[in-house]
C-alpha cells in the first residue's frame, strides 16, 4: 500500500468517526487499523482477528477500570 | 480377284480388337473395326495383303451398313484393283493396330487424330 | 524497489543457467527483451513469478504444476534441478532471493509436484532471513496478492474487458485484485473482524439474556437467527465454491472447444469436399458414358477432312457439267426453231414469202447446229453420278460428333483434374481428424452449455443466499438491541463490548465506501492523465471510473465513447495501470508481456514515451512485429538501459542473448 493510500485509508476513517460516532476513540481506530494493514497480505486471518479482539478487550477492561 | 462378303482380321489384330473393346475404349468391336478402316483411309495408308488367316469376321452389313465405307474407299483411294472390301480389310487391320498403339497412353487422343487427319487431308 | 538481475537454471525453455541485468539507471529505466512468439517471453515473466512466490501462471491464469516447469531437455538428460535467482533492491538494503526445486530424495521419476522439494533462500545485506519470515519480508515490497499489476501480461488486458460488465463474476474477481493493490482490503477486513467480535459478544450477551426471564424469549430468538446465519453462510461457501469451479471447469472446456473449434470446421469441408467428390464422380460416369457412346461415330469425321475436299472438287465439276448441260439445250432450241424456219417458204409470223437467199442461209445455219450438237461431248450419266456422289457424301458429313467428343474429352480432363486434387484434400484432411473423436467433441460442447447454465443457476442463488444473509443480519441486529439494557451502568462486559463493536463497525462501514470513493477519485485522475499522454486522439477529454474499477472514454462533450477499437481497449487498460500504480503501490518495477499487440505506430510511440515515466523499472518483452527496430525505438532510446533477445536453440530450448 502506498503512502498515498494508506493516508486516504486514514482519513476516510477519521472523517467516518466525526460523523457516525464522534464519541469513539480516534486512537483506538488508528491501532485497529494499524494491525489491519500489517497484517494485509499475511493471509493470517486467525491472528488479526485475535490481535484485534485483545485489543478492544483491553479497551473495554480501560473503561470499566 | 472377287471381293469378299465377310470382313476379319488377322489373329494379332482380332486380340488388338478385342482388348480395345475389354478396355473400354469403345462399346463395340465392330465400332473399332469401323473406325479403324476410316482412320487408314483418313492417314491415305496403302496397306499390303500380308496373306495371314483372318478371324472373327463380320458380315458387311454389320460394318458397312449404308455402304458409306465403299463409297469412301471407291472416291479416296487407289485400291490398285483390289476389290474395295478386301481392300478394306487391309484398312481395318492398320487401322485397329494404330488404335491399339493410341490406347496404351490411356485415353484415346481423338482430339490429337482428328487434328493429324485435318492436317494430312490438306496434303497432296 | 528495484531489479538488479534475474539469474535462472532449467526454467520452462530455458535449458542450463540465464540471466538478465535490469538498469539500475533512474534515467535509463528500460529494458526490452525481444522474441518471436512461444519462445519464451512469458516464461521470463513467469521465471519472476515463480522466484518471488513459489508458482508460474499458465492460460487463464491456472497454475503450472511444478513438475512441468523444468525445461524438458534438461529433464531428459537427468538434470530436475531448476533455480530461479533475483536480486534486488528496497528500502535502502540488498536482497538476493533464491528458489530451488530438486527431485525428493527418495523419488527416482518425477510424476507430480509433490514427488519435488522446493527450498527458499533469502539474504539482506548479505545475511540469511529467517525461513518464516521470508515471505514476511517479500510483502513488503512485493506483495503476491499484487503480483498482477506489476507482473502484466497480456492476458490481463483482455480480461479488463471484463471490468465493463458490472456484476460479471469474473469482473468482480479482478474488482477484488484492483481492492488488494489499494489497500481496500483493510478497511473490509476490519469490518468483518469488529463484526466476528460483535457476533460473539451478541452470542455471549444471548446466553446472558436467557437466564433472564423478560429476555428469555428475545434470546431464543436471537439463537435461532444465528442458527440460520451459521447455516446460510455455509451454504454461501459452498454456493461460491461450487460457482468456482462450475465457471473454472466451463472456462476449461472453452479452451479446449476453442483448440477443437478448427475440428469443426474442418469436419464440415471434408463433407463438402465428399459432396464434391461424389458429384464429380457422377459426372465423370455421365460423360464416359455418352464418349463412348459417340465413340463409335467417329468414323465419320476421320473421312470428313477428305470427303470434304473430293465433296468440292464434284461441286465443282457438276457446275461444269450443268453449264455444257445448258449450252447443249441451247444449241437444240436453236436446232428445233432452225428446223421450223427450214420447213416452209413463208414466214411463220406474218406469212411473207421467205427469199432464196434466206432459205439457203437458214439451211446452211441448220446444217451448223446440228453439227456442232454433234460435236458437243456432254456426259448426262456424269452428271447423273455426280449428284448422286455429292449427295452420298453429305449424307456421310452428317451428324458428325467430333466436335461434342473433344468438347467431352476436355471436360472429363478437368473433371479428373479436379477430382484429384479433391482427392488430395480429403486424404488430408482424414488424416488430420484421425486422431479426433467429433462425438468426444460435441459432447464436450454439451457439457459446457450445460456448465454455463449452471453457472447462472449458482449466481442467482448465490444472490437470493447473500439477500437472506442481508435480512437475517439485520434480524440479529435489532433482536440484539432488543436485548441491550439501556442504562450504561446495568450494561454487562458483553454489553459494552457490543455498543463499542456496533459504533466501531459503523465507522469502518462507512469509510469502506468513503476510500473505495476517494481511490476510484484518484485512480481516475491518474488513469485519465495517463490515457491523455497515450492516446492519439484529441476528440478524446479524459476516463470515466465505473463500480468495478473499469473505464470508459470520454468524448469533449464528456459523453461516454460506446464502441472502441482493439487497439482504444489496450491503451485504457495500460491507463488503469498506471492509475493503480499512482494510487495503490509502493513504487516499484513494471513487468509487461507483449503490451502492444493491438497498437498502431503513433499509439505505440505515445506509449513508449509515456511508459518509462510511470515506474521505477519499466521491463517490456516484445515480438519484432510490435517494434519495429529502431523506428520505435527512437522515442525512448534515451531510456533503454539494456536490450536483450531470446533466440530459439530447438523448440524445447531457448537462449537469452545481449543485443
Amino acid at each position: 500500500m502506498s503512502n498515498f493510500t494508506k493516508d486516504i485509508a486514514i482519513q476516510s476513517l477519521l472523517s467516518s468517526v466525526k460523523e457516525v460516532a464522534p464519541d469513539l476513540s480516534e486512537d483506538l481506530i488508528e491501532q485497529i487499523y494499524a494491525i489491519e494493514k500489517h497484517n494485509q497480505f499475511n493471509g493470517d486471518e486467525e491472528a488479526r482477528f485475535k490481535a484485534i479482539k485483545v485489543l478492544i478487550e483491553r479497551y473495554i477492561d480501560d473503561q470499566i477500570g | 480377284m472377287d471381293d469378299i462378303t465377310k470382313l476379319g482380321l488377322s489373329e494379332k489384330g482380332d486380340m488388338k480388337l478385342k482388348r480395345l473393346q475389354e478396355e473400354n475404349h469403345f462399346l463395340d468391336m465392330r465400332d473399332a473395326f469401323r473406325v479403324g478402316i476410316a482412320l487408314a483411309i483418313a492417314f491415305k495408308v496403302s496397306p499390303q495383303e500380308d496373306n495371314t488367316k483372318k478371324v472373327g469376321r463380320y458380315n458387311i452389313s454389320q460394318i458397312d451398313e449404308d455402304k458409306s465405307i465403299e463409297t469412301a474407299i471407291n472416291l479416296l483411294c487407289d485400291t490398285q484393283g483390289v476389290p474395295t472390301y478386301r481392300w478394306a480389310e487391309r484398312l481395318a487391320e492398320w487401322g485397329v493396330a494404330k488404335l491399339s498403339e493410341e490406347s496404351e497412353s490411356g485415353q484415346i487422343n481423338f482430339a490429337k487424330l482428328l487434328e493429324d487427319v485435318s492436317s494430312l487431308a490438306k496434303e497432296h | 524497489m528495484k531489479l538488479k538481475s534475474l539469474t535462472i537454471k532449467n526454467f520452462m525453455p530455458y535449458k542450463g543457467l540465464s540471466s538478465i541485468d535490469f538498469p539500475m539507471d533512474d534515467s535509463r529505466n528500460t529494458l526490452i527483451v525481444f522474441g518471436d512468439n512461444m519462445r519464451g517471453k512469458t516464461s521470463l515473466l513467469n521465471a519472476i513469478r515463480w522466484g518471488f512466490y513459489g508458482y508460474a501462471y499458465g492460460r487463464h491464469l491456472r497454475k503450472i504444476p511444478l513438475n512441468l516447469l523444468p525445461n524438458s531437455e534438461a529433464v531428459k538428460e537427468g538434470d530436475w534441478e531448476m533455480v530461479a535467482q533475483i536480486k534486488f533492491e528496497a528500502a535502502g538494503s540488498q536482497y538476493d532471493l533464491r528458489r530451488v526445486a530438486r527431485p525428493k530424495k527418495h523419488v527416482a521419476v518425477i510424476q507430480k509436484p509433490e514427488d519435488i522439494e522446493v527450498e527458499l533462500h533469502l539474504q539482506k545485506n548479505g545475511a540469511a532471513v529467517a525461513g518464516n519470515l521470508i515471505e514476511e519480508e517479500i510483502n513488503q515490497f512485493s506483495p503476491e496478492q499484487v503480483s498482477r499489476f506489476f507482473l502484466f501480461d497480456g492476458e490481463l488486458l483482455q480480461e479488463y474487458e471484463e471490468l465493463l460488465i458490472e456484476g460479471s463474476d469474473h469482473g468482480k474477481r479482478i474488482k477484488d485484485e484492483i481492492e488488494k493493490v489499494l489497500g481496500v482490503p483493510t478497511l473490509t477486513n476490519g469490518r468483518e473482524d469488529i463484526r466476528n467480535i460483535l457476533k460473539l459478544a451478541q452470542k455471549q450477551q444471548a446466553v446472558e439474556a436467557s437466564k433472564t426471564k423478560e429476555l428469555e424469549s428475545i434470546a431464543e430468538r436471537y439463537q435461532e437467527q444465528e442458527t440460520k446465519l451459521e447455516s446460510l453462510k455455509v451454504d454461501l461457501s459452498s454456493l461460491t465454491m461450487s460457482l468456482r469451479k462450475t465457471h473454472d471447469d466451463r472456462v476449461t472446456l472453452d479452451d479446449e472447444i476453442e483448440k477443437y473449434e478448427t475440428v469443426f470446421v474442418k469436419k464440415a469441408q471434408l463433407d463438402s469436399f465428399r459432396a464434391r467428390q461424389k458429384e464429380i464422380d457422377s459426372d465423370i460416369k455421365a460423360k464416359t458414358t455418352e464418349r463412348k457412346m459417340l465413340v463409335g461415330d467417329i468414323w465419320k469425321d476421320f473421312l470428313a477432312p477428305r470427303l470434304s475436299i473430293k465433296r468440292d472438287s464434284l461441286i465443282g465439276e457438276q457446275q461444269e457439267l450443268n453449264s455444257l448441260a445448258n449450252e447443249n439445250n441451247k444449241i437444240k432450241l436453236l436446232i428445233e426453231q432452225a428446223t421450223l424456219a427450214n420447213e416452209s417458204s413463208a414466214c411463220p409470223t406474218c406469212g411473207t414469202t421467205i427469199n432464196e437467199d434466206k432459205l439457203n442461209s437458214n439451211r446452211a445455219r441448220l446444217i451448223e447446229l446440228k453439227s456442232k450438237l454433234n460435236d458437243f461431248k456432254f456426259d448426262e450419266e456424269r452428271s447423273f453420278d455426280v449428284a448422286v456422289l455429292i449427295k452420298t457424301i453429305n449424307k456421310v458429313l452428317e451428324n458428325k460428333v467430333g466436335g461434342r467428343l473433344v468438347d467431352l474429352d476436355s471436360s472429363l480432363s478437368s473433371d479428373e483434374f479436379n477430382l484429384s486434387k479433391i482427392e488430395n484434400n480429403i486424404d488430408n484432411l482424414e488424416e488430420e481428424l484421425k486422431s479426433y473423436s467429433l462425438e468426444q467433441l460435441q459432447r464436450d460442447r454439451q457439457k459446457r452449455d450445460s456448465l454455463f447454465r449452471s453457472e447462472t443457476t449458482l449466481s442467482n442463488e448465490l444472490e437470493q443466499t447473500s439477500s437472506l444473509i442481508d435480512k437475517t443480519e439485520v434480524e440479529i441486529r435489532a433482536l440484539s438491541t432488543q436485548m441491550q439494557p439501556k442504562e450504561t451502568s446495568r450494561k454487562t462486559r458483553a454489553g459494552q463490548t457490543i455498543e463499542l463493536c456496533q459504533k466501531i463497525y459503523a465507522v469502518f462501514d462507512s469509510s469502506v465506501e468513503r476510500f473505495r470513493s476517494n481511490l476510484k477519485e484518484s485512480v481516475e485522475l491518474n488513469a485519465s492523465l495517463a490515457f491523455k499522454e497515450m492516446t492519439t486522439q484529441e476528440a478524446y477529454s479524459g476516463l470515466k471510473i465505473n463500480e468495478n474499477y473499469g473505464l470508459t472514454i470520454l468524448d469533449q462533450s464528456n459523453h461516454e465513447v460506446q464502441l472502441r477499437s482493439a487497439g482504444a481497449e489496450q491503451i485504457v487498460a495500460l491507463s488503469l495501470i498506471a492509475g493503480l500504480g499512482q494510487a495503490g503501490r509502493a513504487s516499484g518495477p513494471v513487468i509487461m508481456d507483449t503490451p502492444f499487440g493491438r497498437l498502431d505506430t503513433k499509439h505505440r510511440k505515445n506509449i513508449l514515451k509515456y511508459l518509462p515515466t510511470s515506474a521505477t523499472q519499466l521491463v517490456m518483452f516484445v515480438h519484432d512485429g510490435e517494434i519495429r527496430g529502431s523506428e520505435d525505438l527512437d522515442v525512448i532510446a534515451s531510456r533503454i538501459g539494456a536490450q536483450y533477445e531470446i533466440k530459439e536453440v530447438t523448440p524445447s530450448h531457448s537462449v537469452i542473448q545481449k543485443r
